[in-house]
């Protein structure tokens, strides 16, 4: 069984190398298919982190992150091949079938006893969205003022745990499985305000919905804030450190503040939330 | 033919012949029980742990740790699986009463109410509840209404209201259905209403039939309560499920689980014990 | 008009194509106990049903007390409180006492008091010897005492007219006779009786005229020595030779 596997796997190295595609020695042999990477994404991925839902083609932040990524490790895009993965089967026990996975995955220490973390690729706020539709638009940003509204988050993304540690919101908080389920809660003036990352918010409000508006980012120094997403390796899996240093490379020349310029809309000029009010 | 003797010698008390037999093989049988439970149940404690995975599954599902840190907030967040519990189900045996009633109306005046509740029991027991709940639970409160009446509270309830309340619905009118001719026209001979009828006669009989039934249904209830949790409120299943992602670990949902398994098992064996009982009676 | 209690006029009845009622005419006076004998099907047990207004008739009147009570749309309910029913079987409410049994009606219908109407329901039951069972459910009763509690039951609401219909066929042998004998106490305090029977011996002891019916016709009606001794009709003999020698047998 390993032997055979060995033999396709020197073939393959060979085939790739008279092919001209040269993976560098990292990464090699330590991914799922040799000479190509596999990376997951979410299913469905939204805007603005993949476009149209389809990563192929490089466009939206994480696509082209993820393309990046590669390419600094020495696959072209023939060489990378996409699978969809829940957060649930990303973190489930059991072999993966992907080398990489980023779908705006908080790095968070609990986690990290489970799966392993690539350095963050994207560090980002959590911003209030409400509507003008129901009045609350003129909350005052302060944590007095965002307290006493009644919030709605995505279950799966880390803003319920934020809500409560660093707002501790006066009314229950409903969660979402999803961020469509989350704005027609808003919209349906369910909820009077809902927590998503700043890029998201920045969308929802600008696409998705007429009547939206960013009340406030919170600042980077309250608990979990900033979130730092990473990209979920399997525990102990090897490659994760040539994505790291696929990543520190990407940051030092510039290649991902430009990814970031072209993809997310800027967060300059959203109020930051006032923690001491 | 000793126990012949026993009895001819007035001990009475001695077994017969039949008890004995009965209450030897009764010994046998529970011992084969025991036996072969605990066997399986060493082979499932001693085979399981040895697959390959099984510390990578212990990890991430049976993770004593993080059952310690999430359990009493599972707990805490049941309660609002109980409070939306015990409001919905009196509204659904009081609805479901009077849709099967409208469904078992004759006379031809009413045959309106008639229609009205078999295109209710249709509809509503085709769709998946949890269709009915993301429905009503999110479409109603989108028509423009004004807080406190948007709650996903109120209209998830109103939803499983509205699901379970067909289903009970048609369970109540078997049960109506099973009450013999003779009964109604001893009850109309008397001189009983309509009414009366229904209310001192058919219904005692006919609910009483179909309390094992409902006990079913009351158990699935208290688990469908946990859909809810698609339309905003955090029960217990959304709590586990946040917890999942934070720990990126699945013990939560266990904890989810057995707090589950408790709630409903002393009801499930409670329903077992009801119909035992109902089925000695008619055989009797 | 005449002074009967309960007066059939022309009664036709169908269920679909079948004639179950054809044409039937009897009158029934006051204190006057009236036998229905006729073979399995030959429309006894749904003339009952007619009288008591819990089937409709096609066709003829029901008079009581000279009152057409047969009009479409006429109120059943306070016509069935002066017609006490009794069936064949199934007759108590099984979840509810002897005593919950006989109360039912009157304080339902009547709106009587609880405890009037318990002591009279006790009377009634220690009259016909069921005073120990009041408080027992239906089904710890033997058949010969459920059917008396009937009985029991139908006269706590002092209807003017029992109908009973068949009240001993489903017993046990040994059980009929207890059920005849309060019969017997009915008919000797001056209640109007229109029955049901299989019971030949009875019918020729205790009724003042014999009605009966063939195929939904009604053939003869004659005073039960006629009946039983000279019958005119060839079907009503045929019928009768029948039925005794399978009586006297069993
Ligand atoms: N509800 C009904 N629908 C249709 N047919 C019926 C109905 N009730 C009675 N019948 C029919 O009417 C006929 C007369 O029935 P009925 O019960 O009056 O007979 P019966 O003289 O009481 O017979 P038995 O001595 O067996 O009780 C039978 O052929 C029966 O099948
Ligand atoms: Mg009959």
């Amino acid at each position: 069984m390993k032997s055979t596997s060995l033999k396709i796997a020197a073939s393959l190295v060979v085939a790739s190398v008279a092919f001209g595609a040269s993976a560098n020695e990292c990464s090699t042999g330590k991914t799922l298919a040799d000479g190509m990477l596999t990376i997951a994404t979410g299913n469905p991925a939204y805007y603005p982190w993949v476009i149209d839902d389809a990563p192929e083609s490089g466009q939206g932040f994480e696509a082209a992150v993820a393309y990046a990524v590669a390419d600094k490790m020495g696959y072209d895009k023939a060489h990378v091949s996409w699978v969809r993965t829940s957060f649930d089967g990303a973190i489930q026990p059991g072999a993966k079938n992907f080398d990489f996975n980023l779908q705006q995955f908080s790095i968070l220490p609990e986690r990290a006893e489970v799966v392993d973390f690539s350095v963050p690729y994207y560090t980002t706020t959590k911003a209030v969205v409400v509507t003008t539709a129901n009045g609350k638009q003129d909350t005052p940003a302060s944590l007095s003022g965002v307290k006493s509204l009644k919030f709605g988050a995505g279950a799966g993304l880390s803003a319920a745990t934020f809500l409560e540690s660093a707002v501790k919101p006066e009314q229950s908080t409903l969660l979402y499985d999803d961020v469509a389920n989350t704005v027609a809660a808003l919209q349906a003036n369910q909820v009077d305000a809902v927590i998503f990352d700043l890029p998201t918010a920045l969308f929802v409000t600008a696409v998705q919905m007429d009547n939206g508006k960013i009340l406030g980012q919170f600042p980077t120094d309250v608990n979990d804030s900033p979130d730092h997403f990473g990209m979920v390796f399997a525990k102990g899996n090897p490659l994760k450190s040539c994505v790291d240093t696929a990543l520190a490379e990407m940051k030092s020349d510039g290649t991902m503040v430009a990814i970031e310029d072209k993809w997310l809309a800027s967060g300059a000029g959203v109020p930051v939330i006032d923690m001491s009010k | 033919m000793d126990n012949t003797q026993n009895t001819a010698r007035g001990k009475p008390r001695a077994p017969t012949r039949r008890q004995a037999y009965e209450q030897k093989a009764r010994r046998k049988s529970l011992l084969i029980a025991a036996v072969s439970s605990a066997a399986a149940i060493a082979l499932l404690v001693v085979l399981v742990p040895m697959a390959p995975g099984w510390e990578a599954v212990q990890r991430s599902f049976f993770n004593w740790n993080v059952l310690v840190k999430t359990f009493p907030k599972l707990l805490s967040a049941f309660t609002l699986d109980l409070i939306l519990f015990f409001a919905a189900a009196p509204a659904i045996f009081i609805l479901a009463l009077v849709i099967a009633l409208m469904r078992n109306v004759t006379r031809p005046a009413l045959y309106p109410l008639k229609l009205f509740a078999i295109v209710y029991i249709d509809v509503l027991r085709s769709i998946p509840v949890i269709l009915t709940i993301y429905l009503i639970g999110f479409g109603i409160p989108g028509l423009g209404l004004l807080p406190p009446w948007n709650s996903p509270y109120i209209w998830g309830s109103v939803a499983l209201v509205l699901a379970y309340s067909a289903y009970i619905a048609e369970v109540f009118r078997t049960g109506i259905e099973s009450i013999h001719e003779s009964q109604r026209s001893a009850a109309r001979s008397l001189g009983l209403s309509e009414a009366s009828m229904m209310r001192y006669v058919v219904l005692p009989q006919a609910i009483r039939r179909v309390v094992p039934t409902l006990v079913n249904f009351l158990v699935a209830l208290l688990k469908d309560v946990a859909l809810l949790s698609f339309i905003g409120p955090v029960e217990v299943l959304r709590q586990a499920g946040v917890y999942k992602s934070l720990f990126a670990n699945f013990t939560p949902y266990v904890g989810a689980a057995i707090i589950f398994l408790v709630a409903t098992i002393p009801a499930i064996r409670f329903a077992d014990y009801l119909m035992a009982k109902q089925n000695a009676q008619r055989t009797r | 008009m005449s002074d009967a209690k309960l007066s059939l006029r022309n009664i036709r009845k169908s269920f679909g194509p079948l004639e179950v009622c054809k044409n039937i005419t009897v009158d029934v006076h006051k204190g006057e106990l009236v036998c229905l004998i006729g073979g399995s099907g030959s429309g006894k047990s749904t003339l009952l049903r007619c009288i008591n207004l819990l089937d409709p008739i096609d066709d003829g009147e029901i008079l009581l007390d000279g009152v057409d009570i047969s009009v479409p749309g006429f109120d059943p309910d306070p016509v069935r409180r002066k017609i006490g029913m009794v069936f064949q079987s199934f007759n108590l409410f099984p979840h509810m006492t002897v005593l919950e049994n006989i109360k039912l009606a009157p304080m339902k219908v009547k709106r009587m008091a609880s405890r009037d109407i318990t002591e009279q329901a006790e009377a009634l039951l220690d009259r016909f010897g069921l005073l120990d069972k009041a408080h027992v459910y239906p089904d710890r009763l033997s058949g010969g005492q459920q059917q008396r509690a009937a009985i029991v039951r139908a006269l706590a609401m002092e209807p003017e007219i029992m109908l009973l219909d068949e009240v001993t066929s489903a017993l046990d042998p040994e059980l009929v006779g207890e059920v005849l004998d309060v019969i017997r106490q009915l008919k000797a305090q001056g209640m109007t009786l229109l029955l049901a029977t299989h019971e030949m011996g009875f019918a020729r002891e205790v009724s003042d005229r014999v009605c009966f019916l063939s195929d939904g016709e009604l053939l003869e009606i004659a005073p039960p020595e006629k009946m039983f001794g000279a019958p005119e009709h060839a079907r009503t003999q045929q019928f009768l030779e029948r039925v005794l020698r399978t009586q006297n047998l069993s």
